[in-house]
């Protein structure tokens, strides 16, 4: 029991000092939601849709903190799809109540 | 400008310049169609500005894996890449990062800072200074055995790629995400407006599997009710259609890919 303690700890660290973990990439499965159902845009409901852009948002939060490699990337990516789901968001609106665009 | 485009139309397989806003432009030949000159600052680094063609891109990878998971701009010289980048294994180091392999044989090295001059010989397959008459060798025997097209690279990218002449890669490890299968909107006809003038026939399907939809939507085309106007003369100056099918997709001289679907009465 011992033994499998100590090898998985070791395991853990040597995890901890490789480069991918050591951005933590938290954001990541959040960013995979996101962007991974940009396909299925047309057919949610609006409810549906506020939730990605919600989860979206967080992974830009989560991103200023990122190495720059990863930062400028992806907050293009994850821009880009949020970029899609508010367009239908809109798309959904009434024309009078139509928002402006996004920024 | 209708009347100039009808008789267009009716004329083009013979035009070889074709005058956009008074302004002719040469025609690149096939090999150099869709090649992209980045040069932010190459030359101002005292190294020759970087060549990209996308026959030779386009043949392994689709579009969107580029222009979507690793971020290239659809304009030139718009990504702004940087030599720290491509070190860093974004951008061209996303490939060219001499490891990852094709065709059982590694990629060759983006940008390093501090090289041999063995190595610099590597440098120049992308900063080009002279024509690269190697690459153009490569070009025209890759083009020998692809099903011909008029104009553009001279190849029927849409007909190859479906008679499986090549397979084009849509994911890598660690970047691309998992999607959830295509609920493809349906193809559509759009109205040309004009009498007389076909109807252009858009398919949905083919583009999404070639681009996504984060690469047209909102950028190119804002999803709206009812459908967004637009006309010949603002694809002619490289918006919406025009934004890929007059710098890399087949141009716009070849009137007739587009304009197939019968004229409604
Ligand atoms: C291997 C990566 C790669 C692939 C695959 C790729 N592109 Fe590109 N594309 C680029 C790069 C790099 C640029 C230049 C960006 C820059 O200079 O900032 C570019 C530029 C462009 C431009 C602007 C060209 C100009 O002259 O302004 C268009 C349009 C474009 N690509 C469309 C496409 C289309 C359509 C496809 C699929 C058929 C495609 N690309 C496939 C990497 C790629
Ligand atoms: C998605 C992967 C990928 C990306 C991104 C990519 N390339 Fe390539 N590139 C390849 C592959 C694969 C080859 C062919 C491999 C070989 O010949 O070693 C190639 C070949 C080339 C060649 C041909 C060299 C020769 O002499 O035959 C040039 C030039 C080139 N790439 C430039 C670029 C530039 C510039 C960028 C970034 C703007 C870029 N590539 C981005 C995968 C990529
Ligand atoms: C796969 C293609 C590719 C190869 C090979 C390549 N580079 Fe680059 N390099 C680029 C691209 C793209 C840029 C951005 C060009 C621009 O905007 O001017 C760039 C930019 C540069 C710059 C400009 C300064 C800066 O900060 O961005 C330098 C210097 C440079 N590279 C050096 C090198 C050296 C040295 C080598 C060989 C060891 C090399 N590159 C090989 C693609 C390549
Ligand atoms: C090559 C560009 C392109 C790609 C890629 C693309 N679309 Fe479209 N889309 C269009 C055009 C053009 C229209 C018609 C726009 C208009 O009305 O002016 C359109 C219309 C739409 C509409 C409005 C309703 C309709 O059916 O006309 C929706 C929703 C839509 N697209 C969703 C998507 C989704 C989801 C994807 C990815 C699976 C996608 N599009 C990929 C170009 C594209
Ligand atoms: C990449 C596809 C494509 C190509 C190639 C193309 N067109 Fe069009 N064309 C369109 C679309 C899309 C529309 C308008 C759709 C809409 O808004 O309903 C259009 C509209 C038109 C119209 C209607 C009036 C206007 O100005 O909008 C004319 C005339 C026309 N095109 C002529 C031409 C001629 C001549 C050529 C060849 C030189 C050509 N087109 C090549 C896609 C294309
Ligand atoms: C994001 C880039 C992009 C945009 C925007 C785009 N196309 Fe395309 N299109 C392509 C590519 C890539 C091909 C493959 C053939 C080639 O490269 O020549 C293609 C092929 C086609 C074909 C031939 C295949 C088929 O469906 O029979 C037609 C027709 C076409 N496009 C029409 C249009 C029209 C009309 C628009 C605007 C409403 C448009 N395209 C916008 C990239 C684009």
């Amino acid at each position: 029991m011992l033994r499998h303690g100590v090898a998985f700890l070791s395991l853990l660290a040597m995890l901890a000092s490789s480069e991918i973990v050591s951005g933590a990439e938290d954001w990541r499965p959040e960013f995979e939601d996101v962007c991974g159902n940009i396909s299925e845009a047309a057919v949610m409901s609006p409810m549906e849709l506020q939730t990605l852009i919600a989860k979206g948002e967080r992974v830009r939060k989560a991103l200023e903190s990122e190495r720059e490699a990863v930062r400028i990337v992806y907050q293009k990516r994850v821009q880009k799809c949020l970029d899609l789901y508010r367009n239908i968001v809109e798309s959904m609106q009434p024309e009078a109540m139509t928002p402006p665009p996004a920024q | 400008m209708n009347r100039v485009l009808i008789a267009l139309f009716l004329l083009v397989g013979a035009t070889a310049v074709w005058a956009q806003g008074g302004v002719k432009k040469r025609r690149p030949l096939p090999a150099e169609y869709g090649r992209v000159v980045i040069n932010n600052y190459s030359q101002q680094a005292g190294i020759p500005p970087v060549v990209f063609d996308h026959w030779s891109h386009r043949s392994k990878y689709t579009c969107r894996l580029c222009h979507v998971d690793i971020g290239f701009s659809m304009a030139a010289d718009a990504t702004k890449i940087r030599a720290v980048d491509n070190i860093s294994g974004i951008y061209c180091g996303t490939c060219h990062n001499g490891k990852m392999m094709m065709n059982r044989s590694i990629i060759f090295p983006a940008c390093a800072k501090e090289y041999t001059r063995e190595e610099y010989k590597t440098c120049v397959r992308c900063h080009q200074l002279e024509r690269n008459i190697s690459q153009e060798e490569k070009f025209a025997s890759f083009a020998k055995s692809m099903p011909p097209e008029k104009f553009g690279n001279g190849i029927n990218w849409e007909k190859a790629e479906r008679e499986g002449h090549f397979k084009t890669i849509d994911y890598i490890e660690g970047l691309s995400v998992t999607r959830v299968k295509m609920k493809i909107p349906t193809d559509r006809t759009l109205k040309a407006k004009l009498e007389g003038m076909p109807n252009v026939l858009f398919s949905h399907t083919k583009h999404s599997i070639w681009g996504g939809c984060e690469l047209c939507h909102p950028e190119l085309f804002s999803i709206k009710k009812g459908r967004s106007v637009y006309s010949m003369d603002e694809i002619f100056e490289g918006k919406f259609c025009g934004a890929c099918h007059n710098t890399v997709a087949f141009p716009l001289p070849d009137c007739r890919r587009c304009h197939t679907a019968p004229v409604e009465g």
